[in-house]
């Protein structure tokens, strides 16, 4: 009995024992079980961390976004992740970011319009599951059986943003299925991430209003910089017009410093009385309308001189639109104000000395024109408007232009173009004459100047062509010329007559003087015969020699002189054996020539001139002396030429002396000459340009010297 | 013979000249023209029989009519060698340069002397070829 209840009492111990077991290792499955799960939950909760700590770096918003889809998908262990993001604001712009494997990218534009509705069905800031039921409520979305939902809509910061992890329904099976664990960390999570992003998002505020303030605070410097470096005074004002500050150029052009003028109106110390009662009406009415006004007024410095101002005046807003300031501005226009008047005074003076100038080349009986370096017609004085209608409205034309309008003138401007070009080329000026008919048909010449005008830098500036009417002037010439032609026929006639008086006067005398040569060497006379026929013949002789000595002072006259190479040497000889021949005597000739004896000269004259010279010194030899001579020399100087005539004559009285040259003056009573000798000589001299000098000593001789120029 | 023609409208002259060469050559004979024409005539005539002209023609320039340089351009039709037996000289009273330079163009003178011819001159003229 024992042994039977020992065994069922062991057997039930057994039993309770199996039952222990089986309970104990329930309860070990059910801790393993849960330990796994912790370790799970570990793990994800160590991603969460790590998701913190990625957060927390410095990320662009962009990766940000990114990183939080991917922190969705690892912490659920789910299949897809939606982040979406609604900005609040005028933009209303909208954001959405989708991770996880089996997506279709195309489907995106789907979910985004069912999305925030979805979300806002749950509480904010409070996990939400959703169920399959949910999602088919949705078109976009009824491929999902499963999911998870957190938003938070931050009115403060303006935006909202909507958390999601999804399962599809074909991928259900490979999921867990979401619970209140999921809930939790999804829960933590969400909230992590609003306080991510609201941190973000005020750092971001933070971080533009920094810039904002240091953005305006650089403005402000640069601006007050301005103000008071400006050369311009600066008055700022209260909404009243009264003074705030001014800057310093205020001070320096009004005298007055910021101390003696703040709280005051401008107007009650910057002006007087006489200042412009419009420009002040303008302003005032500006003022009271707050518009933006500029005017030009006339202040007065504190030491009463007035200047004058440009004054801009501009009302500030803030931005509420109130009222809050006056700015103006006061640029010192008094030199330019100054230098305005200069410059009208000068205009008038320029204007007046352009008046002078035109009138003097308008009234100029020239008629002018100015021509451009191009050839271009730049000007034309009136007396040529008033003659030539084809100037008018020529300004601006090229020669050839005005030639190719007026046809009939084309050749006459062509004319003056060419002269034109040959003025500038050659830089000199170019004369020409033009003949051309008047309207009234009457014949005009017209001398035509053409100048070209260079620099000092040698650069063509214009041509000035200007023509003279010499129509009086031409036939002044025309007359003269035509009386020169009278004259040269008067003159030939002139010519002959002498030619005929020498030949026709001359005639009958050399006949007599024939007769008588005749007479002496055929017939024999007694002495009284023979004495009168001699008185016969000197007086034939003398009175030839007058007929000879009255042509050639007429021929001198009336003759040109005439160059011409001869020997001087032969000359002379000649001029010697001629007075010998017709009285011979004893006298010794002695020709001394320096150099050659080829002479270039008026050798008629000359002729003349010596014949008259060597002559006197044969007549005028002492009678009754044997040893007379003559002594010819001739010296070539550098630019004439030297003769001297020396004799040992009778010599010439120091009374008879400086009457030698005179017509018909003869020294004597008793002299064989005619007179006019040396009148004639000295005459020729004259015309040739030459010298005659006389020095003698009665009784010793007679030294003549005579200079003509070398030619 | 020798034979002498002496041409000058003023017969003066020709009394003069003739009187002085029969002085010196008595035996010649002395032509004279007291027309300028006739003279021209009377050489043409010369010429035109075939025979030479006198040994001494004395010439005058100025003359009526027809002076003596024309007088020689009018034979300007004839062979250039009928002076060549010639001595021909002018003889005139012109002391006009234009007269003596022009008679340097023609070649055929022998001379060309102002009037009067004196003894002198025509002595010495004559004893070169006599």
């Amino acid at each position: 009995m024992t042994t039977q209840n020992d065994y069922d009492k062991l057997l039930n111990e057994y039993r309770d024992l199996q039952l222990r077991v089986s309970r104990f290792s329930f309860i070990e499955q059910q801790l393993v079980n849960t330990r796994d799960q912790i370790d799970h939950e570990l793990v994800l909760y160590k991603r969460l961390n790590k998701f913190n700590k990625d957060a927390l770096k410095n990320l662009s918003e962009d990766k940000f976004i990114e990183l939080v889809a991917e922190s969705i998908i690892d912490i659920l262990e789910i299949e897809i992740s939606v982040l979406y993001i609604e900005y609040e604001g005028e933009s209303k712009k909208s954001f959405i970011h989708v991770e996880g494997k089996n997506f279709d990218n195309s489907y995106l534009k789907m979910i985004s319009k069912d999305i925030k509705r979805l979300a806002i069905k749950s509480g904010d800031s409070i996990p939400t599951i959703l169920t399959k039921r949910i999602f088919d409520n949705y078109e976009s979305m009824n491929i999902y059986s499963d999911g998870i939902c957190f938003y938070f809509f931050e009115k403060e910061l303006g935006y909202f943003i909507a958390l999601f992890g999804m399962v599809t329904s074909k991928s259900a099976p490979l999921y867990q299925r979401l619970d209140v664990k999921h809930e939790t960390i999804f829960g933590i999570f969400g909230q992590q991430v609003q306080n991510l992003m609201a941190n973000r998002k005020r750092s971001e505020k933070i971080e533009q209003q920094i810039k904002k303030i240091s953005a305006s605070e650089i403005e402000l410097k640069k601006l007050s910089l301005i103000a008071t470096k400006t050369k311009n005074s600066v008055i700022i004002s209260d909404n009243q017009g009264r003074i705030e500050w001014v800057n310093d150029s205020f001070t320096k052009s009004s005298g007055y410093t910021l101390e003696e003028v703040i709280g005051k109106k401008p107007k009650d110390f910057l002006q007087k009385k006489d200042t412009d009662s419009d420009a002040n009406r303008k302003l005032s009415e500006a003022l009271s309308l707050k518009e933006t006004i500029e005017v030009k007024i006339v202040n007065y410095t504190k030491n009463g001189v007035p200047y004058h101002n440009l004054i801009e005046i501009m009302p500030v807003f803030d931005d509420e639109g109130n009222h809050i300031n006056f700015i103006s501005l006061q640029k010192d226009i008094t030199t330019e104000t100054t230098i305005v008047e200069e410059r009208n005074n000068f205009i008038v003076k320029l204007n007046s000395l352009k008046f002078f100038y035109e009138s003097i080349l308008n009234h100029s009986p020239a008629k002018i024109a100015v021509f451009n370096p191009d050839y271009t017609l730049s000007y034309v004085n009136e007396q040529l408007l008033l003659k030539d209608t084809i100037w008018i409205k020529s300004q601006g034309k090229t020669l050839e232009q005005i030639a190719d309008e007026n046809l009939s003138e084309k050749e006459r401007l062509l004319n003056i173009l060419n002269a034109m070009m040959t003025s500038v080329s050659e830089n000199r000026l170019v004369q020409f004459e033009e003949i051309i008919k008047d309207k009234e048909g009457e014949t005009r010449y017209i001398l035509n100047n053409v100048l070209p005008y260079f620099d000092e830098k040698d650069e063509l500036k214009h041509i000035i062509v200007s023509g003279v009417n010499i129509t009086d002037l031409k036939i002044i010439q025309n007359d003269v010329l035509n009386k020169n032609i009278e004259l040269k026929k008067i003159n030939g006639e002139l010519d002959t007559f002498v030619y005929r008086v020498s030949h026709d006067l001359r005639a009958p005398l050399l006949s007599i003087k024939g007769i008588l040569d005749l007479l002496f060497h055929s017939e024999q006379f007694n002495e009284n015969v023979t004495e009168y026929l001699n008185l016969i013949q000197n007086s034939i002789l003398r009175l030839d020699e007058t007929i000879q000595e009255i042509l050639e002072y007429s021929r001198n006259a009336r003759l040109e002189i005439k160059l011409e190479s001869f020997n001087v040497e032969e000359m002379v000889l000649e001029i010697f054996e001629d007075l010998k021949y017709a009285n011979p005597y004893n006298i010794v000739f002695s020709i001394n020539i320096e150099g050659s004896p080829l002479l270039k000269s008026d050798k008629s004259r000359l002729n003349t001139v010596l014949k008259n010279i060597i002559g006197n010194s044969v007549k005028y030899k002492k009678s009754n002396s044997e040893d007379c001579f003559i002594d010819f020399t001739l010296k070539k100087l550098e630019k004439s030429i030297e003769i001297k005539v020396v004799d040992n004559g009778e010599g010439i009285s120091s009374k008879s002396l400086p009457k030698i040259f005179e017509m018909f003056y003869r020294g004597t009573s008793t002299s064989v000459g005619t007179g006019l000798g040396l009148y004639i000589t000295k005459e020729i001299l004259n015309k040739l340009n030459g010298t005659i000098f006389v020095s003698s000593e009665l009784g010793l001789g007679t030294t003549i010297t005579i200079n003509i120029p070398n030619e | 013979m020798i034979k002498y023609l002496l041409i000058d409208d003023d017969y003066i002259f020709n009394l003069i000249h003739k009187r002085i060469i029969q002085l010196i050559d008595k035996e010649g004979d002395v032509i004279e023209f007291k027309d300028s024409v006739m003279a021209l005539l009377y050489i043409r005539e010369i010429l035109d029989r075939g025979e030479t002209l006198p040994d001494y023609i004395f010439l005058d320039i100025s003359m009526p009519e027809m002076n003596g340089f024309e007088l020689l351009d009018s034979l300007s039709g004839y062979p250039t060698d009928i002076f060549s037996s010639t001595k021909l000289y002018i003889v005139t009273s012109s002391l006009n340069e234009r007269d003596m330079e022009k008679a340097h163009s023609y070649p055929m003178l022998t001379g060309y002397y102002v009037k009067p011819l004196t003894i002198e001159v025509i002595k010495e003229i004559i004893t070169k070829s006599l």
